[in-house]
C-alpha cells in the first residue's frame, strides 16, 4: 500500500534554509561593496600619490630645464601611472595638472588630478600698511593709515592723525652688535648643513656665544645662502650645559624665512616671538634645526681663522634626543648679536587715535580704540583693557633681505640699458647712472631694472609692470636718491596682486638725507628703503611703505592691501620654480 | 478513517514546536547578524567617506582658521571641530585670488557635519552634510612640521591628525596642508 500522506519537514528546512542563505548573501555582497569601497578609496589615495609626484618631478625639471619641460603623456610608477601637462600662465608662472592612474591611463579604475602654480619668484609677504626700522616714524598733520604699522622704533606724531588698524613699537634695538664674527679672504669657507655631508648627519647646527652686557637679545644675523628651496628654519637661543646645547633650556626662538635668502652669501635678520634677557659673560648658544633634504639645504660661512674667542660651533643629528649627540668643528660661523635696552615711544600732539590696540613701551597723549600693552603710559584714553607691565614687543625683520636686492640686481647685470623712451618698454637690465625724466610720460617695465645713480621723476608720470607678468610683481632698484614731483603712478599689471615696487638701497644713516622724497598729490605706489628715510609728501596714496624711517608730513593716505601679503616677484638667476601657496587643488 | 492517536499528535506537536522554534532562532539570529553587519558596513563606508574628505579638504586648504562667525555661530577651531580655509574657485574651478571659502567639520551630537560656507564670489555650494549619525567620538590633533611632529594651537599647524570613532569602527588618517 502506499503511503500518499504529505510531510511538512521540507517545506521548513526550505524556509530556514532561504532565511539563512539570504543572510549569507546580504553578508557577502555586503562585505564585497566594503571591501571594493575601501579598494576605491586606498586607489585613490594611491592616485593622488601619483600625481603629487608628478608634480614633483615636474617642478624638479622645470628647474633644470630652465623652465622648457612641458610635462608627459603617461609615465609608469609603482602601481600606477601620472601624465602631467604644463602652461605658461606668464613669463615666470606656469601651471601644472598631473594625473595619476591605477592602474594605467586607459583602463583607469581609480583617477585623482591635482594642479597647481609654480612660479620662478620670490615671495615677499608685505603684513602692514607701513614696517618702519629703528629710524621710526613721524607722522605730521591729518595723516590716515588703513591697516596696522608695526615701528622698530618710535612713533611720534603731530595732531590728527588716525592708524585704523594696530600700533606696534618694538622695543629698541642697539645700532652695533654685542657680539659678531665674520671672516675675510680664503679663510671664508662654506659650511654645507641640512643634509647628511661625508658621513655627518649636519642637521642641527649651533654657534655659543657670551653676551658683554647683560640686556635682552632682540635680533641676530647670520651669514647664509641656500642652495635649492628649503624651508623656513626655527632658530633657536638656548642655555649652555657643559660646552653643549641644553635641550631643556630653549630661551626663545624665532623664524629665518627661506625667501630671504638667496643662492649668494648674505646677512639675515631674525627676530625672535619674546626679546628674551641674557647674562653678560655667560656662555648661550644660537641653534637652526634642519631636516634632512639632498636637494634643498643650506650653507653658512664660516671663518677658518677663527678669530672669534667667546664661541665655537657644534653640530647634532638631532638636538632633541634624549641624549643628543654634540660634536665640536674647529671654525667660526659668521654671526652678529644685537641687544635691546633702548626705550621706545608712540607719542601723539592733539587727536591721535588708533581704532584697534596700541603695543609700546611708552604710550603718551593717544585715544586708543581697543587695548593698550605698555609699561608707562601718560595723558592717554583706552576704550578697552589696559596691560601694564607688558614686555616690549620684539622688532620685526624686513620682508625683504640685501641678498634679495642683490639678486634683482645680479639678474639685470645680464643687460644694460639706454636712457628710457617715453611710450616704449624698458628693461629688463641695469642702467648705469642717473635717470632723468619730465612730465606726462608713460613707460612700460620690463623687472628687473636696476638704476646705478638717482632717479627723478617730474609730474604725472606713469610706470606700468608690463602685462606679460600677469598676477606677479615687478621690481626697480635703485642704488641713489629716488624723487617724485607730483601726481606720479607706478603700477602692477591690474591683475590679482601684481605691484611695481621701488626700492632702493640708498643709506640716509649716514647723513640723514632722504632715500625717498615724493612731491605732493597723486602719487600712488610702493616704496622700499630698508637702510633710508623715506618721504612719502602730502595729499599721496600708497598700497605700502617700507623704510628705516618714514616721515609723513600731512594729508597723506596709506590703504594697505591684503592681497600684498603673498606678493610673488620675479627672481634673479638663483631663483628656481615652487609651489605658489594657495594653489593646490584636487580635482 | 483513522484518526491519531493522543501520542502521535502530542510527538507531532512537540516535533513542530521545537522545530518551530529552531526556525525562530535561525530567523531572529540571521535577521540581527543582518542588521549588524549592514550597520557595520554603512559605518565603514561613512567613516571612508568621511577620513577622505577631511583629508582632501585639508591638503586643499590655506590655512587653519582659528574661528569662523557665520551669522550668530561661531566654529572655532579645536579637538571637536576643525575649520578650513580654502580658496574661493569660479565656475571653471580656478581659484578666485584672496577669496576664500570656510570648511567647517565638527560634532554636533551624534552627528558628524560638514558644512561649508562659500564666498560671494566663488562657484561653491553652501552645504550642510551629515557624515554619521553615529558618531561616538571626534579627535583633531594639530601638529607642526617637525620630525616628529609636535602638537601645536591650530593657528600655528601644518598638519591635522583625525581619529573618528563611530559605534563599531574607529579610523584615524592626518593630512598636510599642502596650500600653507
Amino acid at each position: 500500500m502506499i503511503n500518499k500522506e504529505k510531510g511538512q519537514i521540507l517545506v521548513v528546512v526550505f524556509v530556514a534554509l532561504g532565511v539563512v542563505l539570504f543572510t549569507v548573501l546580504s553578508i557577502v555582497a555586503g562585505a564585497q561593496v566594503y571591501f571594493q569601497n575601501a579598494n576605491y578609496s586606498l586607489e585613490a589615495e594611491k592616485a593622488i600619490a601619483l600625481a603629487e609626484a608628478g608634480i614633483d618631478k615636474a617642478i624638479t625639471a622645470l628647474n633644470k630645464t630652465s623652465g622648457s619641460f612641458s610635462g608627459e603623456s603617461e609615465t609608469v610608477l609603482g602601481d600606477g601611472t601620472y601624465s602631467v601637462t604644463i602652461t605658461s600662465k606668464d613669463v615666470a608662472t606656469k601651471i601644472i595638472e598631473a594625473t595619476g592612474y591605477i592602474p594605467s591611463k586607459d583602463k583607469a579604475r581609480a583617477k585623482r588630478t591635482i594642479k597647481i602654480t609654480a612660479s620662478k619668484g620670490v615671495g615677499v609677504s608685505f603684513v602692514y600698511g607701513i614696517q618702519v626700522g629703528e629710524g621710526g616714524l613721524e607722522l605730521g598733520n591729518n595723516n590716515q593709515v588703513q591697516g596696522t604699522i608695526y615701528s622698530n622704533g618710535n612713533i611720534t606724531a603731530g595732531n590728527n592723525n588716525l592708524i585704523t588698524g594696530d600700533a606696534w613699537v618694538a622695543g629698541g634695538v642697539q645700532p652695533n652688535p654685542d657680539q659678531q664674527t665674520d671672516c675675510e679672504g680664503s679663510n671664508c669657507q662654506d659650511y654645507i648643513f641640512g643634509k647628511n655631508v661625508n658621513g655627518q648627519n649636519r642637521l642641527d647646527i649651533a654657534q655659543s656665544f657670551k653676551p658683554s652686557l647683560t640686556e635682552t637679545l632682540n635680533k641676530i644675523s647670520i651669514k647664509i645662502k641656500k642652495q635649492g628651496n628649503p624651508s623656513d628654519l626655527t632658530v633657536r637661543i638656548m642655555r649652555d650645559d657643559d660646552g653643549k646645547p641644553d635641550k631643556n633650556g630653549v630661551i626663545t626662538n624665532g623664524t629665518l624665512f627661506s625667501n630671504l635668502v638667496t643662492g649668494e652669501y648674505g646677512w639675515i635678520d631674525v627676530t625672535f616671538n619674546t626679546s628674551p634677557q641674557l647674562l653678560a659673560e655667560t656662555r648661550y648658544w644660537l641653534m637652526i634645526d634642519t631636516s634632512a633634504d639632498n636637494s634643498n639645504f643650506w650653507i653658512w660661512q664660516n671663518d677658518l681663522a677663527q678669530s672669534y674667542t667667546r664661541g665655537s660651533p657644534a653640530f647634532s643629528a638631532d638636538w632633541s634626543a634624549k641624549n643628543p649627540n654634540w660634536i665640536n668643528f674647529a671654525v667660526d660661523l659668521s654671526f652678529k648679536t644685537f641687544m635691546g635696552g633702548t626705550i621706545t615711544s608712540i607719542r601723539g600732539g592733539s587727536d591721535f587715535k588708533v581704532n584697534n590696540d596700541v603695543h609700546a613701551n611708552t604710550i603718551e597723549n593717544l585715544t586708543i580704540g581697543k587695548d593698550a600693552y605698555f609699561q608707562t603710559i601718560i595723558n592717554s584714553t583706552v576704550a578697552g583693557n589696559k596691560h601694564p607691565s607688558s614686555a616690549d614687543p620684539p622688532p620685526k625683520v624686513f620682508p625683504i633681505s640685501e641678498a634679495n636686492a642683490m639678486d634683482w640686481k645680479n639678474q639685470a647685470q645680464a643687460n644694460s640699458l639706454t636712457t628710457p623712451v617715453c611710450g616704449l618698454t624698458w628693461g629688463p637690465g641695469k642702467y648705469t647712472g642717473n635717470v632723468t625724466i619730465g612730465n606726462n610720460c608713460t613707460i612700460t617695465i620690463k623687472s628687473p631694472i636696476w638704476i646705478t645713480g638717482n632717479l627723478s621723476l617730474g609730474n604725472s608720470n606713469i610706470f606700468n609692470l608690463d602685462s606679460s607678468f600677469g598676477s606677479t610683481s615687478g621690481v626697480v632698484v635703485v642704488d641713489g636718491i629716488v624723487t617724485f614731483g607730483n601726481t606720479n603712478k607706478m603700477q602692477g599689471t591690474g591683475i590679482g596682486s601684481s605691484l611695481l615696487m621701488l626700492l632702493t638701497t640708498y643709506d640716509s644713516r649716514v647723513n640723514g638725507q632722504a632715500a625717498i622724497d615724493i612731491g605732493n598729490t597723486g602719487n600712488t605706489g610702493v616704496f622700499y628703503a630698508s637702510t633710508g628715510i623715506i618721504q612719502p609728501g602730502n595729499n599721496n596714496q600708497y598700497k605700502e611703505l617700507t623704510a628705516w624711517k618714514i616721515t609723513l608730513s600731512n594729508n597723506s593716505i596709506i590703504n594697505y592691501e591684503t592681497g600684498l601679503s603673498s606678493t610673488l616677484f620675479t627672481s634673479g638667476p638663483s631663483g628656481s620654480y615652487t609651489l605658489v601657496k594657495g594653489t593646490y587643488q584636487v580635482k | 478513517m483513522k484518526g491519531l492517536t493522543l501520542a502521535e499528535v502530542l510527538i507531532a506537536m512537540g516535533i513542530s514546536v521545537v522545530v518551530g522554534g529552531l526556525l525562530l532562532i535561525i530567523i531572529v539570529n540571521s535577521a540581527g547578524l543582518y542588521s549588524q553587519q549592514s550597520a557595520k558596513l554603512t559605518e565603514g563606508l561613512s567613516i571612508n567617506e568621511a577620513t577622505s574628505k577631511v583629508r582632501d579638504s585639508i591638503k586643499e586648504s590655506s590655512a587653519i582658521e582659528v574661528s569662523f562667525l557665520s551669522g550668530s555661530t561661531t566654529y572655532t577651531s579645536g579637538a571637536t571641530q576643525l575649520v578650513l580655509k580654502v580658496s574661493a574657485i569660479d565656475s571653471s574651478k580656478n581659484i578666485i585670488a584672496d577669496n576664500f571659502d570656510y570648511f567647517v567639520f565638527f560634532q554636533d551630537g551624534s552627528k558628524l557635519r560638514f558644512k561649508t560656507f562659500p564666498n560671494t564670489l566663488s562657484s561653491r555650494l553652501a552645504q550642510n552634510q551629515i557624515f554619521s549619525t553615529l558618531l561616538g567620538s571626534l579627535d583633531f590633533k594639530y601638529l607642526n612640521s617637525a620630525n616628529p611632529p609636535v602638537e601645536v594651537t591650530p593657528a600655528n599647524a601644518t598638519k591635522v591628525r583625525i581619529s573618528i570613532t563611530l559605534k563599531q569602527n574607529t579610523a584615524t588618517s592626518e593630512a598636510n596642508l599642502r596650500n600653507d
